[in-house]
C-alpha cells in the first residue's frame, strides 16, 4: 500500500490491548479479533482487499504476530514511505518492506498461532451516538481527572458521562445534535460503568484512524466502539464494571 | 478437598469433627477459602474427581499403602507424646470419603457456588472448562491440567499467601503463579503432544515410576530431538516397563461431559447456618461473619470480563 502511515496507525490501535496477535489472511481481507490478557477488552479489525494498491492471498492462512515488535518497525516508516507486507511460508516469517527515500526490509518472525477463536459478544444496543472522536477524547480525558472508571446514560435528548472519585467528580453532558454528539439514538434509557483507563487507551489508540466514532451500549452491557475506516471496520468492546 | 482435609487440623493432627465424629476440615476449608476469593473478586467453581481411569490403579495403591504408613507412623509419635510429628503423619492420612463429597456439593450449592461432577479425572474436566470457556483459569497445584490441555493454569491460590514447610514450624511465602499452554509450546518449541511425552517419561499419575533416570531435563532433550518416545533409540532410553499409547489417549482425550451449568447464586446464608451451625458444630458468629464477607465481596464495584457476553 502507498502510505505506511495508515497501516501504522491501525497497528497503534491494535497494540493497544494486545502484545501478540492473529492475523487472518483469508483472499477477500485481512482480519484480526483478540481480547486483551484480561479479557476484559476486544478489538475486532478488519481490511479488506480493495484498500491495497496489490492484494495476493491464495488460500486462507493465520499468521500470529508480535504486535508490540511489528509496531516498533513500522514507526521507523518516514512521510510518504509505501509499505509491502510479504509472508515468507517457508522460512516462517513476515516481511515488511518500506520505500522510501531508500528500501528497507525488516523481517519477523511467525509465532505458533493460538487455538482459541474469539466470538462476538451477544448483545442488544439500546443506545447509539455518533460522536466526534476529539469530543469523545475531550470527555474521557476530563472524567479521568476525578476518577479511574466512568458511568455513560442517556436518555432520548442527551448522553451525560458522570464520574465519582474518592475527592473530586464530574459530569459532562452531550446535547444530541450540539456541537461534539452528531447523532443520538435511544430505544430504553441505558445505563453503564466503564473502565476510564481502558476507555481512554482505546480511544486515544484508535483516534487517528478517524474523525468520527460511534458508541453502542445497553444498561451493565458491554460498550461498543466503532470508527468507521475506509474499506474496513474497527471495532472495540470493552466490559462494564457492575454494581450489584 | 485434600488440602483442606491435610491442612485443616488440631495441633495434634486430629481434623476438625463435629459431635457425631463426623469430620468437617474440607467444610472449614471450602467455606473459608471461597469467601477469601470472593472478596478478591475471584469466581470459583469446583470440580470434583470422578472414577479414575485403570491406569491410575498402582498410583492409587502406592498412595493407599503410604497412608497406611502414615496412619502406623501417626499412632507411634502420638504414643511418644510428639505434636509436631504427629502432625506430619496425621496430614498424610487424608481419606476423602463420600459423605464429605456430598456435605461440600451441599454447602457449595447453598453458597452459590456451581460444581461441576467430573465423570473421570477432575484435572481433565477442569481443563476442559476452560477450554470452552466456561472459566479463565484451572486452580490446581498439579501440572497435569497442562498436559490435559488447560490453555491457563493458575497455581497457588492461597489468600494467605504462606505455605507451611513440612516437618518445620517455619512457613514459606508462595504466589500465585499463572502458567499458560500456549507460551509453554512455543518457548520450549514443541508440540503438546510433545509435552505429554516428556510428562510421560517424567512420571505421571498413570505410570507413577517414569522412566529410570530421566528427568524433566533429558526428557525434553530426548523429545526434541527424536520427536516421540516410539523414536527414541534404545541407546538413549531403558526398556519401557509400560505402553506410552494408552497414557497418551487418557491426556489427549480425556473422559470429560457437557452436562453442567455454571451459575452463581446468591449464598443462603439461614441454610448454611442450619447446616453448618446447627448439624456440623460450626461457631454462628464466624459462619455468619464469612457469609457477611461473602455478600459484601459480591456487592463490591466488579468489573467483568467480556466472556460473560458470548
Amino acid at each position: 500500500m502507498s502510505d505506511a502511515k495508515l497501516l501504522k496507525d491501525i497497528i497503534v490501535a491494535i497494540a493497544t490491548l494486545i502484545d501478540e496477535g492473529t492475523f487472518e489472511i483469508t483472499p477477500e481481507a485481512i482480519n484480526l479479533r483478540e481480547m486483551d490478557p484480561s479479557r476484559v477488552a476486544m478489538v475486532d479489525f478488519q481490511w479488506s482487499k480493495s484498500l491495497f494498491d496489490e492484494y495476493n492471498c491464495s488460500q486462507p492462512t493465520k499468521i500470529c504476530i508480535n504486535i508490540t515488535e511489528m509496531l516498533k518497525l513500522l514507526k521507523r516508516a518516514g512521510k510518504g514511505d509505501s509499505v509491502e507486507l510479504t509472508l515468507d511460508e517457508e522460512r516462517r516469517r513476515l516481511n515488511i518492506k518500506l520505500r522510501g527515500k531508500y528500501v528497507r526490509t525488516f523481517s519477523m518472525p511467525i509465532l505458533e498461532a493460538a487455538v482459541e477463536e474469539v466470538p462476538t459478544p451477544k448483545i442488544t444496543f439500546n443506545v447509539k451516538a455518533k460522536i466526534t472522536t476529539d469530543g469523545i477524547k475531550e470527555a474521557i480525558e476530563d472524567a479521568a481527572l476525578v476518577s479511574d472508571h466512568v458511568s455513560i446514560e442517556a436518555n432520548e435528548e442527551e448522553l451525560i458521562m458522570r464520574a465519582e472519585g474518592d475527592i473530586m467528580g464530574a459530569t459532562i453532558e452531550m446535547r444530541k445534535g450540539e456541537g461534539a454528539l452528531l447523532d443520538l439514538e435511544v430505544k430504553e434509557p441505558s445505563k453503564a460503568t466503564f473502565s476510564l483507563s481502558y476507555l481512554s487507551d482505546i480511544i486515544k489508540a484508535a483516534s487517528a484512524t478517524s474523525e468520527i466514532s460511534t458508541i453502542e451500549f445497553s444498561t451493565d452491557m458491554p460498550i461498543k466502539i466503532d470508527f468507521p475506516i475506509r474499506e474496513g471496520k474497527l471495532t472495540y468492546f470493552l466490559a462494564p464494571r457492575i454494581e450489584a | 478437598m485434600y488440602q483442606f482435609l491435610a491442612i485443616i487440623r488440631l495441633p495434634d493432627g486430629t481434623p476438625l469433627k463435629d459431635e457425631t465424629g463426623r469430620i468437617t476440615s474440607h467444610l472449614s476449608g471450602l467455606l473459608y477459602r471461597t469467601t477469601n476469593l470472593i472478596e478478591k473478586g475471584i469466581r470459583t467453581i469446583y470440580v470434583f474427581d470422578g472414577k479414575p481411569p485403570s491406569l491410575k490403579e498402582a498410583e492409587i495403591k502406592r498412595r493407599m499403602k503410604v497412608k497406611e504408613e502414615a496412619v502406623k507412623k501417626y499412632e507411634e509419635a502420638l504414643a511418644k507424646g510428639d505434636l509436631e510429628e504427629a502432625r506430619v503423619y496425621a496430614q498424610m492420612t487424608s481419606h476423602l470419603k463420600d459423605y464429605m463429597t456430598e456435605d461440600s456439593k451441599r454447602l457449595l450449592d447453598l453458597m452459590g457456588v456451581p460444581w461441576v461432577q467430573a465423570p473421570s479425572e477432575g484435572e481433565a474436566q477442569a481443563a476442559y472448562l476452560v477450554r470452552r470457556g466456561d472459566a479463565h483459569y484451572c486452580a490446581s497445584q498439579d501440572f497435569d491440567s497442562l498436559l490435559f490441555g488447560a490453555p491457563r493454569l493458575v497455581r497457588n491460590v492461597t489468600i494467605s499467601g504462606k505455605r507451611k514447610l513440612p516437618r518445620k514450624r517455619s512457613y514459606i511465602e508462595v504466589f500465585p503463579e499463572v502458567v499458560e499452554l500456549d507460551r509453554v509450546l512455543r518457548e520450549l518449541n514443541i508440540s503438546r503432544e510433545q509435552l505429554i511425552d516428556i510428562g510421560i517419561l517424567v512420571g505421571t499419575d498413570f505410570n507413577p515410576e517414569g522412566v529410570k533416570g530421566i528427568g524433566p531435563k533429558t526428557a525434553l532433550k530426548l523429545i526434541k530431538e527424536y520427536g516421540r518416545i516410539e523414536k527414541i533409540p534404545s541407546s538413549k532410553l531403558p526398556e519401557l516397563k509400560f505402553d506410552p499409547e494408552p497414557i497418551r489417549r487418557i491426556f489427549l482425550n480425556p473422559k470429560v461431559t457437557d452436562d453442567y451449568e455454571i451459575e452463581w447464586g446468591k449464598p443462603d446464608l439461614e441454610g448454611i447456618v442450619k447446616f453448618l451451625c446447627k448439624e456440623r458444630n460450626f461457631s454462628k458468629d464466624r459462619v455468619e461473619k464469612a457469609v457477611k464477607r461473602m455478600y459484601e465481596g459480591y456487592k463490591k464495584l466488579e468489573r467483568k470480563t467480556l466472556d460473560s457476553f458470548f
